[in-house]
């Protein structure tokens, strides 16, 4: 992981590092994945890809409409909202 | 722009009609007032946990069976996480590695012949909401449509025109609302298409690079906007230059395509397993009963009619691609009482002339355009056993719609019953060239246009209820026999 690795994360998650932090973080990166490629290192042929840890399938509901929360519950955490709805930063469509 | 070959793939994301979202129990329904339709689950609040509506995977098979794909037996969700507004999770919820079909293909019928065209994966996923961005400092966002479930519908890339574009495009259509799985309308975005263009030499056998075309919301736009990145891509590398790997939006006001981004700015969706939801699993027996559910579909339905009803192919294509025409279509011929290929046709001819008129007129559904299929089966019947000329069948077919009544009813009260008794008509034929003997004189001279004049007297002299076609014969046969005067 370099400098660059930590720019792009931070970008994807929306968060501003400052430059200083870079390095800092590329190390910690850098030792996390240290610790999590030790799984490589394990003989894992044969063995199916696990997605989930629950022993269960096709866990589904009928298609029926039940209850709805009302504009004025959905709205009531917005930090901002325009009548019934909420109000965002301009993003150019 | 000889020389080169498109190479086209369309990605369709498809609005299902079920009565609930994908992973919630709010509506589905289109329209409703801002900020109704929605829940926890659909709002992303935290703790709370999606489950899987069970009709989105019995639709994705559905579709996955009626466009000859395979089923996969399990398949699992994954997160594609991106930020925008109208995403309220962070997240999207779709499928990535193993989608629920794949391997299938559609028949399209080109000017060239029929020409499969390959559908590499149908997967199922949700929508995110809907932005308004009408105000000039902040986004609006309604959240209604979020959660709401899509498939999305890829193509491989076997399309070569513009043209085979649409075809595809409109043969899935109308596959979706045989289906009866999705509304299928582009306006209000229940069926949308992006397009994936290249060009490249012909002969060449590798792919160029190619652009991803969006925002084509009706047919006519995918048509014109694929027509328009294939004359630009080729224009470009004319003129030495190299086309770029770009997303493109397609400007309908100004008839072109514009970069909306590069390569560079393309999203990076770190896809992850959605650990939220267990994997889905579709048994034989589970896939069996979906099969054996399915509809006859659109072009199978053409070819029958053509080959049960003798019908032409235009036809046929017409009265399949609605549905509900080609139900009314049989519904009206089972009632004609006969097998006759011409009372079949008449049918179809008063069908495409006169209902699709009114249902263009009136905006409605063929069931609502004022003719049941009785009516009309009486109508046609009437003209097929000259009880009624043809014109008086055009005359009386409003009052058919006005009254709701039968083509027999209304001519027996107006006494429409057309002549076909050939002495009456001889007495009328007789009558006409007794009163008129100089256009007999100028017709033996061989003025012999004014035949059409003889028949039009003897017409009006019946009322208008003689048959024209024995009233023609007869006149024919009285000119030959007599004199010169």
């Amino acid at each position: 992981m370099n400098t660059a690795d930590i720019q792009r994360i931070a970008e994807l998650a929306r968060l501003s590092i400052p430059e200083a932090d870079l390095e800092a973080f590329a190390a910690q990166f850098e030792r996390i994945l240290d610790y999590v490629g030790t799984i490589n290192a394990l003989p894992m042929d044969g063995v199916e890809p696990q997605t989930s840890i629950n022993a269960i399938e096709n866990v589904t509901r009928e298609d029926v409409v039940g209850e709805t929360a009302s504009t004025e519950e959905a709205l009531r955490n917005a930090p901002k909202k325009n009548e019934a709805f909420f109000k965002v930063p301009k993003v150019l469509g | 722009m000889t020389g080169y070959e498109a190479i086209i793939g369309l990605e369709i994301h498809a609005q299902l009609k079920t009565a609930s979202k994908a992973f919630c129990a709010c509506p589905t329904t289109f329209g409703a007032s801002p900020n109704v339709n929605v829940c926890p689950i659909c709002l992303g609040h935290p703790g709370t946990l999606p489950v899987l509506n069970r009709n989105l995977v019995a639709y994705a098979v559905t579709l996955g069976l009626a466009t000859n794909c395979q089923i996969r037996r399990q398949s699992t969700f994954s997160r594609k996480n991106y930020f925008y507004a109208d995403l309220p999770k962070g997240y999207q919820i779709t499928q990535y590695e193993d989608p629920i079909c794949y391997g299938g293909s559609v028949e399209i019928e080109t000017d060239d012949g029929v020409k499969r065209i390959g559908i590499t994966r149908i997967h199922m996923e949700e929508d995110s909401g809907k932005s308004i961005h009408d105000l000039d400092i902040d986004t609006l966002v309604d959240l209604n449509r979020a959660g709401v479930p899509l498939l999305e519908i890829v193509s491989e890339p076997d399309i070569r025109t513009a043209r085979e574009a649409y075809l595809y495009l409109q043969q899935l259509r109308q596959t979706l609302l045989y289906l009866d799985i999705c509304d299928g309308n582009m306006e209000e975005g229940s069926l949308r298409c992006d397009a994936n263009v290249s060009v490249r030499k012909v002969g060449e056998t590798r792919f160029g690079t190619k652009t991803e075309v969006k925002n084509l919301n009706s047919f006519r736009n995918v048509e014109k906007a694929i027509e328009y990145e294939i004359v630009r891509q080729i224009e470009v590398i004319e003129s030495g230059g190299k086309v770029q790997q770009q997303t493109m939006q397609w400007d309908a006001a100004k008839q072109q395509t514009k970069v909306m981004r590069s390569k560079e700015q393309a999203h990076d969706y770190r896809y992850f397993p959605e650990p939220d939801l267990g994997p889905v699993v579709v048994d034989d027996l589970w896939k069996e009963q979906l099969r054996a559910a399915l509809p006859e579909l659109g072009l199978a339905r053409k070819r029958r009619f053509m080959a049960a009803y003798g019908l032409p192919s235009y036809d046929a294509a017409i009265l399949v691609d609605d549905v509900a025409v080609a139900d009314y279509y049989e519904e009206a011929c089972a009632n004609l009482g006969t097998a006759d290929a011409e009372a079949y046709k008449a049918v179809s001819n008063w069908i495409m002339t006169e209902l699709l008129r009114i249902m263009g007129q009136q905006k409605c559904g063929i069931r609502e355009a004022g003719c049941t299929p009785a009516q009309l089966a009486s109508l046609v019947m009437a003209v097929k056993n000259d009880v009624i000329s043809n014109k008086t069948a055009k005359d009386i077919f409003p009052a058919m719609l006005e009254t709701g009544k039968t083509a027999d009813v209304i001519i027996e009260e107006q006494g429409l019953r057309q002549v076909s008794d050939t002495a009456a008509i001889k007495l009328l034929v007789d009558k006409v060239l007794a009163d008129n003997p100089d256009n007999l004189a100028k017709y033996k001279s061989g003025k012999t246009n004014l035949f059409g004049f003889f028949v039009g007297q003897v017409l009006k002299a019946s009322g208008g209820s003689a048959n024209p076609g024995i009233v023609s014969s007869m006149m024919k046969e009285a000119l030959d026999a007599s004199d010169p005067q």
